[in-house]
């Protein structure tokens, strides 16, 4: 009976004492700036939790269209890979009402109006525009659809039709802008390198930045 | 040990092979007495055979009883997310939001075990279970539903009568989760589990019991381990009623 007793203190005592299963704290070298470069520098990002729909908007032919699906496709799941405690989810949408970012190629007719936003393009760009920045309201301008309705799309991403060989760096570069990171890193080897990118995954540090971005307060949510 | 391939008639009529695992020396001595040309040891699946040939009463003269089990069961935290070390956090200039945590909801649990008499006060107790949960995100944002998350376990355990209405007992065995995003987005791996748990029984012919248990065991995925995560231990706590077949009174 006593013997009974002190196995169970001791199996209780064991079952206390171990360590829980820890991802250890980012050090401010892991990560990279991303706040949005604005006036003032102000941090945006989805809520968490949230499912970001993309369009992928049709191409001029169906070669590019599959092109660009594929990378998005492959781009929004190295992305959601280091979405560990679901912070985020990028997923494809076939329908434009549905969603949240239009991609598409810099040639085609976007299916949703520009006029008062207008994309400034480079190689590929994430274009948003922000109504009453620096105050309490400040919100990401939702853009209307071609016919004048109101769509729930916040974000642009166009990519020049000249850099289809580069489409997959590309895109998931642009991702990381949509996720809300508004700067560029300083090393080549992260996705986020401020200019060409020279991989097609997230870093180690390119997943510290998104996961920190997405563990600290924003001042504007999409 | 693996003995070689038999065949035996069982007494009514069907025919259960007893060439597998071998699981104690008591069950075989149970299995002996029921089929005397049977000279292997049995497993679990035998068990199992032997219950669905006997029926209770078989399994009441054989001192071998089957447990159907269901309740609920709690967990601690699967993976805790530093994010940001002291160092990281100042700089964010109080904008840092705080650590994350997966944390299992509250679930279901349901078991079915195999118990075999050792000695007067000891049984030993074979159990496959079951639970689901669902697995939040809890962190500066509030809580948030992640994905279900399923997990199976198998466990060996010896149990003994503290006292005449008190049952203790531990074990071991295996665990795995189920689950398709997230931590779990590469897979999930079999951990060892330790089990402890105390109960009673209760009802006409003690044929009804209740029991808490705890386990502790070993948890990492490989999307945790990409994360720069460390091994860790998660605790369960559950209670649970059952309903015993067979046994005896």
């Amino acid at each position: 009976m006593r013997r009974a007793w002190k196995t169970a203190a001791l199996v209780g005592a064991l079952m206390t004492a171990c360590d829980a299963p820890t991802i250890p704290g980012r050090d401010p070298s892991d990560v990279y700036a991303f706040e949005l470069p604005s006036l003032p520098p102000i941090i945006m990002r989805w809520p968490a939790g949230r499912t970001i729909r993309i369009h992928a908007t049709p191409g001029r032919d169906e070669t590019g269209t599959q092109r660009l699906r594929e990378a998005l496709d492959a781009a929004a799941a190295a992305w959601n890979s280091h979405a560990v405690f679901a912070e985020y989810r990028l997923e494809r949408t076939a329908d434009v009402a549905h969603a949240d970012v239009v991609l598409a190629w810099s040639d085609v007719s976007l299916p949703v109006d520009t006029d008062d936003c207008r994309p400034a393009l480079t190689q590929a760009v994430t274009t948003f525009c922000i109504d009453g920045l620096g105050t309490d309201s400040a919100r990401v301008r939702p853009f209307p659809m071609r016919d004048g309705t109101p769509s729930g799309v916040r974000m642009i991403v166009l990519v020049l039709a000249s850099e289809a060989a580069a489409v997959d760096r590309l895109v998931a570069h642009e991702l990381g802008h949509v996720l809300g990171i508004g700067r560029h890193s300083d090393d080549t080897r992260d996705l986020m390198w401020r200019t060409d990118p020279q991989v097609s995954r997230p870093s180690r540090r390119d997943a510290a930045t998104v996961q920190v971005l997405y563990h600290t307060t924003p001042d504007i949510t999409p | 040990m693996h003995g070689e391939p038999a065949s035996l008639d069982a007494p009514a009529g069907g025919r259960i092979s007893c060439s597998m695992e071998f699981i104690g020396k008591h069950v075989r001595a149970s299995a002996e007495a029921a089929f005397p040309h049977c000279r292997k040891r049995l497993p679990l699946p035998a068990l199992l055979a032997l219950f669905m040939l006997h029926g209770p009463g078989g399994l009441a003269a054989q001192r071998l009883a089957f447990e159907l089990r269901a309740g609920v069961i709690a967990s601690s935290a699967l993976a805790e997310d530093a994010v940001a070390n002291p160092a990281l956090a100042s700089a964010l200039d109080g904008a840092f939001g705080g650590s994350v945590r997966a944390e299992p909801g509250t679930g279901l649990l349901l078991s079915i075990a195999a118990r075999s008499q050792l000695r007067a006060r000891s049984a030993i107790d074979v159990a496959l279970g079951w639970s689901r949960a669902v697995l939040h995100a809890v962190d500066g944002d509030g809580r948030r539903r992640m994905q279900d998350l399923d997990a199976a376990q198998a466990t060996v355990g010896i149990r003994y009568d503290v006292t005449s209405w008190l049952e203790g007992g531990c074990g071991f065995g295996m665990l795995r989760y189920f689950a398709a995003a997230g931590l779990f987005l590469d897979g999930g791996e079999i951990s060892p589990l330790i089990e402890c748990g105390a109960g009673t029984w209760i009802g006409p012919h003690r044929r009804f019991s209740l029991r808490a248990l705890g386990q502790m065991h070993r948890f990492r995925t490989p999307a945790l381990r990409d994360a720069g995560g460390r091994t860790g231990t998660v605790y369960r706590y559950g209670v649970q009623a059952g309903f015993r077949i067979g046994g005896g009174s």
